[in-house]
């Protein structure tokens, strides 16, 4: 054991020096847990082009961070008790840093091998959940092992230098580091990420936990040196390497479609990429996964979007109701706005179409803007941006004669709180005598849990029946609601539309068997603020369908 | 669930390989028309009344399929093709669905049962073949990924439980050494 330090025959300059050892070491800690906190955060969005930033994937990025600082802790603990505590804190921070160096450039190669590219949204779920927990393990786990050294190393050396009691070391530590998480938390979404991106955001917690384990290592002072010098050598050049040549490469688009624009947002990584040629070009938004599937499509010409696309039967309730001097909608999800250009694509020539938008990504909006002919805000357009829809709704007293529910986060979850009854009765209450509620619902057709479970929460709160179409060529179902009124299906009068050939083209195949049907309140699950399993709904959504298609093509072939 | 438009399953049905007189009430022309009018109802009642159980399969496919109902028309071809596993008018349209749909392994199947029923078409159907086989070896992919992940997950979990037991046992007494 190597012998105690001399210490200054001054008493007064041996409390300052001690007080600055101190400082010191609750700065290290700081930075500790803010570095802890933007791996945190920012592990989502590493994850988030191949698995997406659901519920699941947090809980999985949370849960894994949270098993690592626990073991780190406990790592930490048998390393206080050993000999030079302080220069075992100095290489566990750069240990992490040269682990958190790496992430960037290790992200694309772990999360492809657990989530191959291509697939489809549902055979994706077990891969997403499995997957995602897998991928954490991989690329979080073992820095934050590293990071959560560090609290039981710092509170050792504070007590040792101070010689003040255990606890008030643990709580000066702990107050100086929970600090740190705090900036760092706060940072990496409203700072970090937005302004430098994932990457940068990575080599900055890289740096900084860097800066603290040198400045660690320094304070360790005489402590012995031995081989971890040169282990401290190659993780720093190690680190270093990975910073210098490694980048974050998210999914490529699928072949044929040329990426327009990138952007990130605080919610989500979001790309316009274009495909088709002449009369079929298109755009599509896309966001996260990257998966068989697109927040927004825009074709040149307003109006129908063709076979497939569900923002036509937005359109339906024009047909039924031919107004004839104004309509006015509000589409909650407006996105890059598909509904307002099929809306005014099929709206008769004399009609005032007044658009109203909510949309909780302002990127989304603004790479609409620039690349899907999204209006600016005019005496027809009005667009709420970066807020949610029902906090939108809440503090508005306007009525409508059709609101569009299309609010998706994360490529397939309907949000828990726009899908309740409490906020279905508010809807209802922006609706005037007689105006639609148009639900998009992910879902594979009337028997879906999610379809059932949404379209009977909307029927109670408005007092009737909904109407379900499943939308042709899709797996999306629209779900219509009326204030005072039930819609009609098919054979009942009511159903037919004239006057839009167009829009009257889309109901021939809804008249098919299966296609459509009338469901009330108790069609599925009942959801309300307090309960509301609706992700539960989706998981199990995406197994029936992934069992029944197996079913059909795995049974008994002819 | 954001669009998820099935565009494979976009496309002009070539019409069924027998014909029979428009003006039937009935069968497999009926049905074609009356998709034509889009009465889809009354399509799929005309197909279903078709007397023959080949036309009857045929006409119903049709309709399903033109109508956007992908699954239902799949069952359709299947089923059709348990009575008749040589109509080459059912293999194609079945293969098709099976590949919108997805189902690369089923799709492969019967489109090599038409290549064999029909080998001057084994060049025009290179390209669904090397589709359907992209598709499974996606779903083989997957699965594989998905086993590598439970195995990670399971040898992290181990790797704790291992870490936890070194790091709970009783810690040296005696004098803290200096820092």
């Amino acid at each position: 054991m190597k012998p105690r330090k001399t210490p200054p025959s001054d008493p007064a300059s041996a409390d300052m020096a001690r007080r600055r050892g101190s400082l010191a070491l609750l700065s290290i800690a700081a930075l500790a847990g803010a570095g802890t906190m933007v791996v945190e955060l920012a592990a989502v969005r590493v994850l988030a082009p191949w698995f997406g930033t659901s519920a699941a994937v947090w809980t999985n990025v949370i849960g894994v961070v949270l098993l690592a600082l626990a073991l780190g802790y406990l790592l930490g603990s048998r390393l206080a008790a050993r000999p030079a505590p302080a220069r075992s804190l100095g290489l566990a921070l750069l240990i992490a840093a040269a682990v958190i160096a790496c992430l960037p450039a290790a992200a694309a190669p772990v999360a492809e091998a657990f989530r191959p590219a291509g697939g489809t949204l549902d055979r994706a779920a077990d891969l997403l959940l499995w997957g995602s927990l897998a991928a954490a393990f991989a690329l979080f786990a073992p820095g934050a092992v590293a990071l959560g050294c560090v609290g039981p190393l710092a509170v050792e050396c504070v007590q040792q230098r101070t010689e003040v009691h255990a606890g008030t070391a643990g709580g000066a530590v702990l107050f100086a580091s929970t600090l740190g998480s705090l900036a760092g938390t706060f940072g990496t979404t409203h700072v970090l990420v937005p302004e430098l991106g994932v990457a940068l955001s990575f080599y900055l917690a890289s740096a900084t936990l860097a800066a603290a384990g040198l400045g660690a290592l320094a304070l360790a002072g005489g402590e012995r040196r031995g081989p971890e010098s040169a282990l401290v050598l190659v993780l720093v050049l190690g680190g270093a390497a990975a910073a210098g040549f490694g980048s974050f490469q998210p999914p490529r688009p699928a072949e044929g479609l040329k990426v327009l624009e990138e952007a990130l947002s605080p919610y989500q990584a979001l790309r316009v990429v274009e495909g088709g040629e002449g009369e079929a070009r298109f755009r599509q938004l896309q966001v996260d996964e990257g998966l068989d599937s697109f927040q927004s499509v825009w074709r040149p010409e307003p109006g129908l979007l063709g076979p497939g696309y569900y923002y036509d039967y937005f359109a339906l309730p024009l047909g039924w109701s031919a107004p004839e001097e104004g309509w006015r909608v509000m589409v909650l999800g407006l996105g890059a706005g598909s509904a307002w250009r099929v809306l005014e694509g099929v709206a008769p020539a004399g009609l005032e179409l007044v658009l109203h938008g909510v949309e909780l990504d302002p990127e989304a909006v603004a790479l609409a803007r620039r690349w899907m002919d999204l209006p600016a805000d005019d005496a027809r357009h009005r667009s709420w941006v970066g807020q949610d829809a029902r906090a939108v709704l809440a503090t508005s007293e306007e009525r409508y004669d059709q609101l569009v529910l299309d609010t998706y986060a994360h490529q397939m979850e309907v949000p828990a709180h726009l899908s309740t009854i409490e906020f279905f009765r508010e809807l209802r209450e922006h609706l005037l005598p007689g105006g639609w509620l148009t639900i998009n619902i992910g879902g594979f057709g009337l028997e879906d849990p999610v379809v059932r479970a949404i379209a009977g929460t909307a029927a109670e709160a408005f007092g009737g029946r909904a109407l379900v179409l499943r939308v042709p060529f899709s797996r999306n179902c629209v779900a219509y609601l009326r204030r005072d009124a039930e819609p009609a299906g098919p054979g009942d009068s009511g159903w037919a539309i004239h006057g839009n050939p167009e829009l009257a083209g889309l109901l021939g195949p809804l008249e098919l068997e299966g296609a459509s049907g009338h469901l009330g309140s108790g069609a599925g699950e009942h959801l309300t603020d307090d309960r509301n399993p609706i992700e539960v709904l989706q998981r199990e959504s995406i197994a029936l369908a992934a069992r029944r298609l197996a079913r059909l093509g795995g049974g008994e072939r002819p | 669930m954001k669009p998820a438009a099935l565009a494979l399953g976009v496309f002009l049905l070539a019409a069924p390989a027998t014909g029979a007189p428009v003006e039937q009430e009935v069968g497999l022309a009926a049905a074609v028309a009356r998709v034509g009018e889009g009465r889809f109802a009354a399509a799929l009642e005309a197909a279903r009344g078709d007397p023959s159980p080949l036309d009857r399969a045929q006409a119903e496919l049709y309709v399903l399929h033109q109508g956007g109902a992908l699954e239902a028309a799949l069952e359709v071809g299947l089923a059709g093709l348990a009575g008749f596993p040589e109509d080459p008018w059912l293999l194609d349209r079945s293969a098709y669905l099976a590949l919108s749909l997805g189902d690369g392994g089923l799709a492969d199947e019967l489109y090599g049962r038409l290549e064999a029923l029909v080998p001057d078409r084994r060049e025009a159907l290179a390209p669904l073949r090397a589709e359907a086989r992209q598709l499974e070896d996606r779903r083989e992919a997957e699965a594989r990924a998905l086993g590598r992940a439970q195995t990670v997950v399971l040898v992290a979990a181990l790797a704790a439980l291992a870490l936890m037991a070194f790091g709970l046992r009783p810690s040296p007494s005696g004098p803290l050494p200096p820092g």
